[in-house]
């Protein structure tokens, strides 16, 4: 399986090279991709030497353009396409069917993915998506099990990409508007949920209270571990009690279910965190590349003990197994 | 963060040093460190400072000594305050000191050090990513810039540092064991109160329930339902 790894700027780019990554993707330094943080990623210079420095060691770069373009301003995503093909990327995930419809008529010979952001789970979409726009491969959105995905891989034309570790979603890809409820700003418009803008900590005696926008996200005693405020991760109160009403702050991490994810026919495995530092990626792209190099060699793979780095400083399988059923 | 306790680090033992040392003397450091920093890694503050010019403060949780940072693409400050001239900032960032030059030399992974609350925020959130993001963006090592500030006894800094960081290291273990040693009995203590305290929650917790499913039953029995609602009126 060919591990596909974040790079949020060239140095951790390179730290994932450097890690054992056969992929890195990363994004342009707009709105046209999913992590449109500050200071965050490449210009179109950047992202030249990248592909360069990339390639000089055999490993692959991919450009996410996976936000919906706003009405009007369709130009600044058609320049990233544009821009991506001529600095030569290896592939572009893209998820707006307007997008894919422009690259697959202006570049024919582009390699085309479907971001989870595009959300499709089932057979049919999937079909869909290779015959209109000759999508090689799709990364499938956090919902399904792992019988499931050996089901699609066993009926649809194109390879899949799954995640394999970091921050989860609320599993809504491409749909959920809670970010743009609280501050205006969503991940599917202006590529940033829960924009570090709007967020704000307070330490109130021995208590953190995250903040975003208006919204109290979450009050933390002195000995919890702090998240970041997004309102799907929220401890909230209902009913006369409070929790985690959504969606608990914590990672996925697969590394114990690798060779039932290859079994399944997997492609790819994505590891989530553009938005984190480059100690992050040299620790999580190494300790996967450790334990697909095990399987390789006919061993088990090992469980990586990242869930320091993780939000909520713990792990989960997801979907794959849903061990709440 | 007034009432936080200092983190135990070496650095706590050198506050006393660090405290009575001239000011002059650690405005000039900071000088010359901001001074090293612009030169050799302008683009930081080129991307960070894009859209605004700002300052920040830097607290080390076990310095006596805060520092006022500027980020501005041609004129960057850093300099020593105090807590008697508090100055305007966009942002305070508190932390250990090693756990703060990590972060700034991209060893640590800022996020992580902030979920398990080795780093703490307070202000414009925004601005600190932002800058977080443009020191991790370049490649930092601390250990040269500070040896190659000694010019022609780059060498010998470079020995006195390499012996400075083992120094460190292992003060850094024997603090440790000296403060699980001071608060084994204490933690022990504690570990038998959590435990106690939980099993209280649970007795408590079964309580409750059992009283809920006694209530259910008085209040919505059939029997009595069935009675009261379809039962004939009493002539007699």
């Amino acid at each position: 399986m060919e591990l596909v790894c974040p790079a949020g700027t060239p140095a951790s780019l390179h730290a994932a090279v450097d890690a054992g990554a056969d992929v890195v993707y990363c994004g342009f330094r707009d709105a046209t991709n999913a992590r449109n943080f500050p200071g965050l990623n490449f210009s179109r210079d950047e992202l030249r030497n990248a592909v360069e420095h990339a390639h000089k060691h055999d490993v692959h770069v991919y450009l996410a353009c996976n936000t919906y373009p706003q009405a009007g301003i369709e130009h600044i995503w058609h320049a990233a396409i544009d821009d991506a093909v001529a600095i030569g990327v290896d592939a572009i995930i893209l998820a707006d069917i307007g997008l894919l419809r422009y690259a697959r008529d202006r570049h024919p010979d582009a390699r085309l993915h479907l971001s989870v952001q595009a959300s499709a789970s089932n057979e049919e979409a999937i079909k869909f998506y290779h015959r209109e726009f000759a999508v090689r491969r799709v990364v499938l959105p956090r919902v399904l099990s792992l019988e499931e995905i050996a089901y699609l891989n066993s009926r649809i034309p194109v390879e899949t990409e799954v995640f394999a570790f970091g921050g989860m979603c609320v599993m809504a890809e491409g749909r959920c508007s809670l970010s743009s409820y609280a501050t205006g700003e969503s991940p599917n418009m202006n590529g940033v949920c829960s924009p570090a803008a709007h967020v704000r900590y307070e330490e109130r005696d021995d208590m953190t209270v995250s903040r975003l926008g208006d919204f109290t996200i979450n009050i933390y005693d002195q000995d919890e571990k702090v998240g970041y405020p997004t309102l799907c991760k929220g401890r909230f109160r209902a009913m006369d009690k409070s929790g985690y009403l959504f969606e608990e702050p914590t990672s996925l991490d697969v590394t114990g279910m690798l060779p039932e994810l290859a079994k399944a026919g997997v492609a790819a495995l994505k590891i989530e965190g553009r938005q984190r530092g480059k100690a992050y990626i040299s620790q999580v792209v190494s300790a996967f590349r450790a334990s697909l190099d095990r399987i390789a060699e006919g061993k088990l793979a090992e469980q990586t003990s990242l869930n320091t780095l993780s939000e909520g400083q713990s792990d989960t399988t997801g979907a794959y197994r849903r061990g709440w059923q | 963060m007034s009432g936080s306790y200092p983190s135990f680090t070496p650095f706590l033992l050198a506050s006393p040093l660090i405290r009575n040392a001239p000011k002059a003397l650690t405005e000039q450091i900071c000088r010359h460190a901001m001074a090293t920093m612009h030169r050799q890694h302008k683009a930081v503050f080129e991307r960070v400072a894009e859209r605004e010019s700002f300052a920040l403060l830097i607290a080390p949780t076990d310095l006596d000594l805060k520092f006022y940072l500027k980020i501005d693409p041609e004129h960057p400050e850093l300099r020593p305050v105090t807590n008697q001239t508090p100055e305007p900032v966009a942002a305070r960032i508190f932390g250990p000191l090693p756990a703060l030059l990590e972060l700034l030399q991209g060893k640590s992974d800022g996020d992580a050090l902030f979920f398990s609350r080795t780093l703490r925020i307070e202000g414009r959130t925004d601005l600190v990513v932002a800058l977080r993001n443009a020191l991790d963006g370049e490649e930092i090592d601390l250990r040269s810039a500070v040896s190659n500030s000694f010019g022609i006894a780059n060498p010998v800094a470079r020995l006195m540092l390499g012996l400075a960081e083992t120094l460190y290291k292992q003060l850094q273990h024997d603090m440790n064991r000296t403060a699980a040693t001071l608060t084994s009995s204490i933690e022990k203590r504690l570990g038998g109160l959590e435990k106690r305290a939980s099993q209280q929650t649970e007795a408590l917790a079964r309580l409750e329930k059992s009283v809920q499913r006694s209530s259910r039953r008085t209040q919505y029995s059939p029997a009595v339902s069935a009675k009261d609602d379809f039962a004939l009126p009493d002539h007699k």
